[in-house]
């Protein structure tokens, strides 16, 4: 009796890990996120807080955010990223541009696509986006391997 | 001769006394101090608004756009600092400050002695408080003092060295 216990609860806690596990994954991009955010300096000079995040190893492995950058055309921010296949063969993957505002809500949540992109062995290539409004401060350009 | 050499020390210290004040000559765009060397915009409330420090649309990227025009045909205005600022609104007060009388504050005698719009507010300077503050002077009062970056103040760009 008590081993039978014993053996439901190591079931349900395997349960829960699981599906925890399951849903942290859910919460982010399994590829790579690079996040570019409106900042200003002391003297009040826009800048670009960058953070580059590599939730796949193969990925990680394969690929390199060179730089991420943004210029502002009038009231509208354009986001620029640089990436480079470390392979010396063909790497395929898919990448996307999310937008938000100052408080962190995505605009336009949803709407945009995954988009194709292939590097040559060891090749260079820049991608870009622009923002759907003005209120856009932040972006992030999820890159993942295809379907 | 003997009066002539009395009022030798008096006219000496005169001169002294007005070196330390602004001497201000104005032209149409611009108001330059004699004394210290700077040059003052004239329009003392040029965005036609008040702007904010840090953020979109600030006095950083004013200043930038100012001196992309070449305004006044210069291209080095800048934001005060807050002892020049403070020599200003000090030489304002100078003129016979009372604080019942509205039209002895700073910015009424600014307005008089030749500046145009100068604001009843706090104006900006480039001299930092603290991580998220920066010293401004008030106008109706003289008061300097430090508020936050992201409120936003009336602009009044200066330019030159104030090292004379």
């Amino acid at each position: 009796m008590t081993l039978n216990r014993s053996l439901i609860m190591n079931g349900v806690s395997a349960a829960v890990l699981i599906a925890a596990l399951g849903l942290a994954g859910c919460s982010t991009t399994a590829g790579v996120e690079a996040t570019g955010k409106t900042g200003w300096d002391e003297q009040g000079a826009r800048m670009l807080e960058k953070n580059v995040v590599y939730n796949n190893s193969s990925l990680k492995r394969d690929l390199l955010i060179v730089d991420v950058k943004s210029v502002m055309a009038g009231n509208i921010m354009r986001a620029q990223a640089t990436v480079r296949s470390k392979d010396k063969d063909t790497l395929p993957f898919q990448y996307r541009f999310d937008w938000y505002d100052s408080d962190g809500i995505e605009l336009n949540s949803g709407a945009g696509s995954w988009k194709p992109l292939i590097l040559n062995g060891r090749e260079t290539k820049t991608i870009q986006s622009v923002a759907p409004d003005p209120r856009a401060k932040e972006f992030k350009l999820k890159l993942r391997e295809p379907d | 001769m003997k009066k002539l050499l009395l009022l030798l020390p008096i006219a000496l210290l005169v001169v002294a006394c007005s070196a330390a004040k602004p001497n201000f000559a104005f032209l149409e765009k611009t108001a330059v101090d004699q004394n210290t060397g700077l040059t003052w915009a004239r329009n003392a409330n040029m965005p036609g608004r008040q702007l904010i420090w840090r953020g979109d649309d600030n006095v950083y990227e004013y200043m930038k756009r100012l001196n992309e025009t070449n305004y006044a045909g210069y291209a080095d205005w800048r934001v005060p600092t807050k002892e020049e600022i403070a020599k200003l609104v000090e030489y304002a007060k100078s003129m016979g400050y009372d604080e019942k009388k509205m039209d002895t504050w700073p910015y009424q005698k600014l307005r008089q002695l030749g500046f145009i719009d100068v604001r009843d507010y706090d104006y900006w300077t480039s001299t930092r408080k603290s991580p998220t503050e920066m010293w401004t002077a008030d106008m109706t009062s003289g008061r300097i003092a430090p508020k936050p970056e992201n409120k936003p103040y009336c602009l009044w760009p200066v330019r030159g060295s104030s090292s004379r």
